[in-house]
């Protein structure tokens, strides 16, 4: 894999600027800094890309990329929670599993148990929440839930508001965080690394003036994009269908 | 990628450039802001200078040499004593009370003690078909010295008078005005000069001419002294007139040979800093004035301060050791040749790599058919007396310094001694007719000509090397070498150093990276080889324009 330091300066070399030392990186001023940010930015344009990139999909082991969380009967909010390596998680809001078997016990009984109530929680958003079904909620008619409710500030609540005690399953993947040492490593495959040096390009010839260039770049990282999208995010096996 | 590259040129011309300011420079391109061990080439181009190589044993005695003179051999001051040499390898002591010993027998002559020398000037004088050595040192009497043919040493102090009274005591310059000689800056009289009677008289009569040894009569009818009214800092014949150059006037004396004796003031407003500075080069004789090298000929025709001085290009070098004369050697020779000037400062105190010098280059200007000064720097060549004379029929330069105690001759082979010579050659930087727009460097191609191996290196600085600016490091130029040319006289056919097939001049391009809003490239010493000769004829600037910031 490639290091921060490597990529700055590939893309550097490709606009025919000065590479840097790992000290220089450091203490980056003028082009070679905005070189840096640029990687930066240029990395996330590509993660914002889909949450369903590999580099994103890491960050819990056991089980693998889930979180379970128990949801206390009369309590709508919960939060998100941190995750071990200090990287922010986010959910993916479609996989929230809603079930009335504790998953949190060690209990052997209670884990062979089969559960009695298993549904998929609906993804809604906190205005969607509050147009349809917040004065509901507020008159303490407690069942099943049904929704689940993305907040902006790191919380999630499920509505109706939960009448027993119930457990929830839900992937999590992690949040892009940008690079700052030389030698922190880049998580793209290193064949697409080219994608990646395409986009900084891009900002870097923009940074000069040269729209001619950054235009050509732009069309090479496009195409780049799609390529990697491909490869690292298509389901080949899946096949046009019905809904 | 690059698209629309443009090319450019810059011609290596006019030397070391540090009075004008950056937005002048901006239009010199082929001008340097930093030329160390380079001379501006009378074939164009800046050269990388040559070596010097230790020709002789070392002197006798202890301490820094302070005389040398290309004489039958080889003439050395070291210590208190003077040494000669036929075969660059045995020294004999000379300041002796002699008259026609061969040199077998020098050991019995009375040693003449020549105490607390300060430095030689010799002026040589050919009598009778015979040609003799005249010297001061600064402190002890004038004396003069001659080597016959028939293997005979004569060596004579001279007095003013017959009882030996002390008036040219301490003389520090002397020279031939005709056939009389003339001393001055001596102790007991500074302000004047003292000339002989004229040399074609007989002086020891009745003896043989060719047995004898002229000891210059200073009490003779057509002999005297001239009071200046100033402190003699130097003197020197030019064509018929004698010019006398004083701290802070000079003057021009003629007639001596007459009596009709003239003496007009060249100027009154400048003077010499240090009688070894002063050359005839370039049909004019130039000097150390407190503002610069001046010539006669400017200083006479524009007599005032400044207007004269022809090294105002490289004032910020010289003006410094001028305030510190004290502190100083000034020490000056010519290269005829290259129409050059070397001018040193030398500090006893500092080791020989941290002296410095300039070279003055008298160059022709095709585009103005006219001639120019162009200068440049020397460092780690030093010298503490300089002589340049005729050996065998070539040009001989023979240095020596602080240091080593042998005789050094100038521009033979291409290390300083065994030392690598490092050099430095950075054009000014400009903005390559794009003011205030971004110049990214792609190539730069070195069109150059090597008369041995050499690798050298090339450093792009951008934006005055600024610290907010990354700057490249230094980029290695492939290996040149001596082009072997047919007919060229340089070539050697079978030498493992020649390259067939190359061309006189060949280009060398080296990828760059990086860019700024002006640019200069820089030629450096890689020191991974001693490097032999090479000059800088142009350099080839390829790059792309945009963006403001």
């Amino acid at each position: 894999m490639y290091t921060f330091l490597e990529v700055v300066n590939l893309a550097l070399r490709e606009v025919n600027e000065i590479p840097m030392t790992e000290q220089q990186l450091a203490n980056a001023r003028g082009l070679q800094q905005f070189a840096k940010e640029s990687s930066n930015r240029a990395f996330f344009d590509i993660t914002n890309e889909s949450p369903k990139w590999p580099w994103l999909q890491k960050a819990v082991d056991t089980p693998t990329e889930q979180e379970v969380r128990k949801l206390a009967i009369g309590i709508q909010w919960y939060d998100t929670e941190t995750l071990m390596d200090g990287l922010r998680q986010e959910p993916d809001w479609s996989t929230f599993l809603l079930t009335d078997k504790d998953l949190t016990s060690t209990d052997a009984a209670v884990i062979a148990s089969k559960p009695e109530i298993v549904s998929t929680l609906k993804y809604i958003t906190y205005d969607e929440w509050i147009s349809k079904f917040r004065t509901e909620d507020f008159r303490g008619n407690l069942g099943e839930p049904k929704y689940i409710i993305k907040y902006s500030s790191n919380k999630y609540g499920v509505s109706p508001v939960p009448d027993v005690d119930y457990s929830i399953s839900y992937n999590v993947r992690s949040q892009a965080v940008r690079f700052r040492l030389s030698s922190d490593v880049i998580p793209i495959p290193e064949e697409f690394i080219t994608v990646l040096v395409s986009r900084i390009k891009y900002y870097l010839w923009l940074f000069r003036e040269n729209d001619i260039q950054a235009k050509f770049s732009l069309g090479e990282y496009q195409a780049g994009l799609m390529n990697m999208k491909r490869t690292l995010l298509s389901n080949k096996e899946e096949r046009m269908r019905a809904v | 990628m690059a698209s629309n590259m443009q090319v450019f040129s810059l011609s290596c011309r006019g030397g070391l450039n540090l009075s004008s300011n950056n937005h002048e420079l901006l239009s010199k391109p082929g001008e340097a802001i930093d030329l160390v061990n380079f001379e501006c080439s009378k074939e164009g181009g800046y050269r990388r200078i040559e070596g010097y190589q230790p020709i002789t044993t070392a002197v006798p005695s202890t301490g820094h040499i302070k005389g040398v003179l290309n004489y039958r051999g080889i003439l050395a001051a070291r210590g208190d004593n003077l040494y000669h040499t036929i075969d660059d390898t045995n020294w004999v002591q000379i300041n002796r009370d002699m008259t026609n010993i061969l040199v077998g027998a020098v050991g019995t002559s009375a040693i003449l003690t020549r105490p607390n020398t300060l430095r030689y000037m010799f002026s040589k004088y050919y009598y009778n078909n015979k040609e003799y050595v005249f010297m001061v040192d600064g402190v002890n009497q004038p004396a003069v010295f001659s080597y016959s043919d028939d293997l005979e040493y004569r060596f004579a102090e001279i007095t003013a008078d017959t009882v030996g009274s002390t008036p040219l005591k301490g003389a520090k310059y002397c020279t031939f005005y005709k056939n009389q000689l003339v001393l001055g800056g001596m102790t007991g009289d500074p302000t004047s000069i003292f000339y002989s009677s004229l040399a074609n008289t007989d002086l020891l009569s009745p003896e043989d001419d060719a047995k004898e040894t002229p000891q210059e009569n200073f009490n003779g009818s057509t002999s005297g002294a001239l009071d200046f009214g100033d402190v003699v800092t130097g003197i020197m014949t030019h064509r018929d007139t004698l010019y006398v150059f004083c701290q802070s006037s000079i003057f021009k004396v003629n007639g001596l040979e007459n009596g009709q004796l003239q003496s007009t003031p060249v100027t009154r407003d400048i003077g010499c800093v240090d009688g070894f500075t002063v050359q005839e080069i370039g049909g004019d004789l130039l000097f150390l004035a407190p503002d610069g090298l001046r010539t006669i000929a400017k200083t006479e025709r524009l007599d005032d301060v400044e207007l004269g001085v022809v090294s105002r290009k490289v004032s910020a070098l010289i003006s410094p050791r001028i305030r510190q004369a004290d502190r100083y050697l000034f020490t000056s020779t010519v290269i005829r040749e290259k129409n050059q000037y070397r001018l040193w400062f030398t500090d006893l105190a500092n080791p020989v790599g941290a002296q410095r010098g300039i070279i003055a280059a008298f160059t022709y200007i095709d585009s103005t058919q006219s001639f120019e000064w162009a200068f440049s720097e020397m460092a780690g060549l030093a010298a503490s007396v300089v002589d340049n004379g005729y050996h065998g029929g070539a040009e001989r330069i023979l240095h020596g310094n602080q240091r080593d105690g042998e005789i050094m001759q100038q521009e033979v082979g291409y290390t300083f001694s065994s030392t690598t010579i490092d050099y430095v050659c950075q054009l000014a930087y400009t903005d390559y007719s794009a003011a205030g727009v971004r110049k990214n460097i792609h190539k730069v191609l070195l069109n150059s000509r090597a008369e041995g191996n050499v690798e050298t290196g090339i450093e792009i600085r951008y934006d005055y090397n600024g610290a907010d600016v990354f700057q490249p490091a230094i980029y290695p130029v492939a290996r040149m070498t001596l082009p072997a040319v047919f007919g060229k006289t340089k070539t050697i056919f079978g030498d493992s150093i020649v390259l067939f097939g190359a061309s006189t001049y060949g280009d060398t391009d080296v990828y760059t990276e990086g860019s700024g809003f002006v640019v200069s490239p820089r030629i450096k010493s890689l020191n991974t080889i001693q490097d032999s000769i090479f000059d800088i004829q142009s350099i080839e600037i390829d790059l792309t324009i945009g963006g403001k910031i």
